[in-house]
């Protein structure tokens, strides 16, 4: 097998903080390390750094052309330069993975740790002496740019809410503003193990908690606007119900949303008696900003 | 799959009873063509991202689409980047024609026979946590 080059950067300088999610906004670990076989490209960031972009490290590839700008959407991490050295940087790192150096493949470009779990002062660690410090590692979990978007997701309901709009589940992620809201589909998965169960898709502007009252606007089922939903009825996903029957926001028009954007299961009928409640598939298409995960938010 | 004769592979294992282990998100073969990246997700807790390998039935999908497969392993503080790298070292190591197999992380203590055993976990890895694969 080829021998794989790996790359290294740390960009937190206490090994106590070094746990992935600088600043805690999400999408910049503190740390990573990448194939060299996954540069895309080595630029200036400016005349004191330089960008490395990488094929998608956490998000599937996924080819944007024709759908959407996708100026954002590399993942990349900068590292900082002596002004004026940033050619030198790239000459020295491009010889570093091109070498026929035998060692076990492992490279630090730069880690800026200087006080490690022990809570001893070391060194930072830079492969040239004109790298000053490690930039943000930037590495998104949802796919860039502005335009045409779709998601997907499978959600088990909380088998807990025992009220007609409770909220048994709630995607992942929040659209940002000035999103249009195109289209939507549910689908059942799996079947609850009990006789009452059925769900229907609400949109708001804040995050709610299960077996909490769903807020906002219901989006696909019996209650959506105009009573669009193909066909016009809520989810059913009891123990009598179809397996992968689905329902479509139908002719539902395309809502402007100036806020933020979350989604959530409700359950149509009291399904407390469920031992395990049903899977639901979701989908939904956007035009506009990319997707945030909740968890970054 | 590429290079299929001449990829090496790593195990995962997340359960610790043989009779559980039943699906792709309890145990999982990988080849290390797939892998993607490394990123430690706290200070004890590593995802190691691979390609999409496989193609289970949905029920072992993650229920998050558009991301990479992902095993997470649960490391001893203060090692990860020693971990990291003696991960590195292993899949560039020889010799080139062994059977290609490395255990990682198996949390396995249970055999089908109800027989125990150790877990086995290499370098500072202490658990193998959530495997998504699809």
């Amino acid at each position: 097998m080829k021998i794989e080059k790996w790359l290294y950067f740390r960009t937190e300088a206490d090994e106590d903080n070094d746990d992935g999610d600088t600043g805690s906004v999400g999408n910049n670990p503190t740390s990573i390390c990448v194939p060299a076989s996954a540069i895309k490209a080595i630029g200036p960031g400016g005349n004191t750094s330089v960008t490395i972009k990488f094929d998608n490290l956490i998000t599937a590839e996924d080819d944007a052309l024709g759908k959407r700008r996708n100026q954002d959407g590399n993942d990349y991490i900068s590292i900082n330069t002596t002004q004026g050295k940033t050619f030198e940087v790239m000459e020295a790192l491009t010889r570093l993975i091109h070498s026929n150096s035998v060692n076990d493949g492992f490279f630090v470009i730069a880690d800026d740790m200087t006080t490690n779990f022990a809570n001893e002062v070391v060194k930072p660690t830079y492969f040239h002496p004109d790298v000053t410090s490690c930039g943000a590692i930037v590495a998104h979990e949802q796919p860039q740019g502005t335009g045409i978007h779709e998601y997907y997701e499978e959600i088990l309901c909380d088998a807990g809410a025992d009220a007609d709009g409770e909220v048994v589940g709630s995607l992942s992620i929040s659209l940002p503003v000035q999103c249009i809201l195109l289209e939507g589909a549910l689908t059942t998965l799996t079947l609850s193990d009990h006789a009452d169960s059925s769900v229907a898709l609400n949109f708001h502007n804040a995050a709610v908690a299960d077996r909490t009252a769903a807020g906002g606007t219901e989006y696909i089922g019996a209650g959506s606007a105009s009573t669009v939903s193909i066909p016009n009825a809520d989810l059913n996903c009891g123990s009598g119900g179809v397996q992968f029957d689905t329902l479509h926001s139908g002719t539902h028009p395309p809502v402007d949303r100036a806020a933020i954007t979350h989604f959530a299961l409700k359950t149509c009928v009291d399904s407390s008696g469920a031992t395990q409640n049903a899977k639901i598939g979701v989908y939904i298409k956007w035009w506009g900003g990319p997707a945030v995960s909740i968890a970054n938010a | 799959m590429t290079n299929n004769n001449y990829d090496k592979y790593w195990y995962f294992r997340n359960v610790a009873n043989e009779d559980s282990d039943s699906n792709q998100a309890t145990s999982i073969m990988l080849p290390l063509s797939k892998l993607v990246s490394m990123i430690p997700t706290s200070t004890t807790t590593m995802k190691i991202y691979f390609k999409k390998s496989t193609h289970g039935t949905p029920v072992f999908e993650s229920n998050i689409t558009g991301q990479h497969g992902s095993v997470e392993l649960t490391i001893t503080q203060g090692k990860v980047k020693e971990t990291i790298a003696a991960l590195i070292a292993l899949l560039n190591s020889g010799p080139k024609h062994n059977d290609g197999i490395k255990i990682i992380s198996d949390n396995s203590t249970v055999d089908f026979d109800d027989t125990t055993r150790k877990a086995v976990h290499f370098s500072h890895i202490t658990s193998c946590g959530t495997i998504l694969a699809r």
